[in-house]
């Protein structure tokens, strides 16, 4: 299998793109794959505290960007996947300062060692966000059912059409059944007429995912948490398995069939 | 047959010089003006070349016919730059036809999502929808196969004879010509209901279709 370079990215902030990143990439390397998890958030990055590195980060992105240290050297082999790495980003530095091209290169570097790049966006669309993007064969674009969080994602999926990006899959987090069925949400059906695109991941609202975040334990690790049970289905469909979507609360799954026929196109 | 046509419009009366030869035009010409020139009298008049090759000679010429008529010209109206320019040379004014946009379309898929702008001097045709935050801006017609959620605006910048058309219609902002609306907020819900949107009466009006 070709390795692939995949950006996790959303638009609005906070919506779960590190969530997402280092939950899938657990689960990714759960299922035998070599996994890198790379921080592109600089100047905030949390992607290490996700997956509970903190502590081991001596070399970052901005030291291999500028040379300082050997790509190698950087990345943070994880405490339980001998086969999940991270590579973190910098804390307090200019935000520019590494350029698309670095990452590409970074990237390319990679590709030769790990079969999964995964690489987790800032929020917006400066810099960072096209940093994050120039590696990428395919993106996965993060929102939460909240009309403001879709109009950005609808913002950025324009973005990577007009940057000729072919592969574009929308994960919608953060999904609370009672509200859609009152009405006071935005259901995954609503998201996906918005923005169709093909769909890879309906993640619940999971409190579970605030302790494992505090724990530094991602949830795809905890077998009785409902949204680290929606992860590993995405990454099963990463994977190319046809995973159907749960249905809501015994509605019929109209995005089932959307998601498919999406996907035929 | 056919050189010359004769219209009324909301400035008084358009006489129309077309086909490929001035000599044939103003020979028709003669003939309408013998038979007709009583109800073209008093009448403001325009005069419209679209003969190609009419210079200051052939012009005076037609002037002069109208003129033995008891007709007097106030502006000619021509694409044709030579034709202007001999309008100038004659001490007449002159401008460019206007308001007669390509009926040409442009067709693009969908959706126009949240910062983009589709735009054509024509009409535009989008399969898919316009969603919030997308803008559709045309010279001619808009038609939405799809949910118009964005902002439209259709005979840019000045012809309110345009219309929008949407399998539904909810934009946050549509224009026609010179006119503007701000639909109600909040989404309706319910089967797509085709729809149509107009200027009626110096307002922007929203009919069912069908
Ligand atoms: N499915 C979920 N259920 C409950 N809480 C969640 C879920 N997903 C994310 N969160 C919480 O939402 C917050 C933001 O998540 P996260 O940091 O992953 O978002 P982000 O998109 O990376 O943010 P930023 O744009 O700041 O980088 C965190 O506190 C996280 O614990
Ligand atoms: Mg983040």
């Amino acid at each position: 299998m070709e390795p692939r370079v995949i950006t996790i990215t959303s638009g609005k902030g906070g919506v779960g793109k590190t969530t997402i990143t280092a939950n899938l990439a657990t689960a990714l390397a759960l299922a035998g794959h070599q996994v890198v998890a790379v921080d592109a958030d600089i100047g905030l990055r949390n992607l290490d505290v996700m997956m509970g590195l903190e502590n081991r980060i001596v070399y970052d992105l901005v030291d291999v960007a500028e040379g300082r240290c050997r790509l190698r050297q950087a990345l943070i082999r994880d405490k339980r996947l001998s086969n999940l790495f991270l590579l973190p980003a910098a804390q307090t530095k200019d935000k520019t300062a590494v350029q698309p091209a670095d990452m590409v290169k970074i990237c390319e570097e990679l590709r030769s060692e790990f079969s999964f790049v995964l690489v987790d966006s800032p929020a917006g669309i400066e810099h960072g966000f096209r940093t994050a993007l120039a590696p990428a064969d395919e993106v996965i674009v993060v929102t939460t059912p909240e009309v403001a969080a879709v109009r950005d994602a609808d913002r950025v999926i324009g973005l990577l059409e007009a940057a000729g990006k072919e592969s574009v899959e929308l994960a919608i987090n953060r999904v609370k059944p009672e509200m859609v069925e009152r009405g006071d949400m935005l259901s995954v059906e609503d998201v996906l007429e918005i923005l169709s695109i093909p769909l890879i991941g309906v993640i619940p609202e999971d409190p579970e995912v605030i302790v494992a975040t505090n724990k530094g334990v991602p949830v795809v690790l905890n077998n009785l948490s409902p949204s680290g049970q929606a992860i590993k289905d995405m990454a099963r469909r990463l994977l190319g398995e046809e995973v159907p979507f749960p249905t809501l609360k015994g509605k019929e799954s109209i995005f089932n069939l959307l998601s498919r026929w999406l996907r035929r196109k | 047959m056919g050189a010359v046509a004769i219209k009324g419009t909301p400035e008084g009366i358009a006489i129309i010089l077309r086909g490929e030869r001035a000599d044939i035009a103003l020979q028709e010409l003669e003939a309408i003006l013998n038979s007709s020139v009583s109800l073209l009298e008093g009448n403001r008049i325009t005069l419209e070349v679209k003969v190609p090759a009419v210079g200051v000679d052939e012009l005076a010429k037609v002037l002069g016919t109208l003129k033995s008529h008891g007709l007097s010209v106030e502006k000619i109206v021509s694409d044709a730059e030579s034709v202007r320019k001999a309008a100038y040379a004659l001490g007449l004014k002159s401008e460019k036809s206007r308001g007669v946009k390509p009926d040409f379309a442009l067709v693009k898929r969908g959706p126009v999502r949240s910062g983009q702008k589709v735009s054509y001097e024509g009409s535009i045709v989008i399969i898919g929808d316009v969603n919030p935050g997308g803008e559709v801006i045309a010279g001619g017609d808009v038609m939405v196969w799809g949910s118009l959620k964005g902002i439209v605006f259709a005979g840019a910048p000045d012809d309110h004879s345009r219309r929008i058309y949407a399998l539904r219609l909810e934009p946050s902002l549509i224009k026609i010509g010179p006119y503007i609306a701000r639909p109600p907020e909040g989404a309706r819900e319910g089967p797509l209901k085709p729809e149509v949107a107009f200027v009626q009466e110096g307002k922007i009006v929203v009919e069912e279709l069908g």
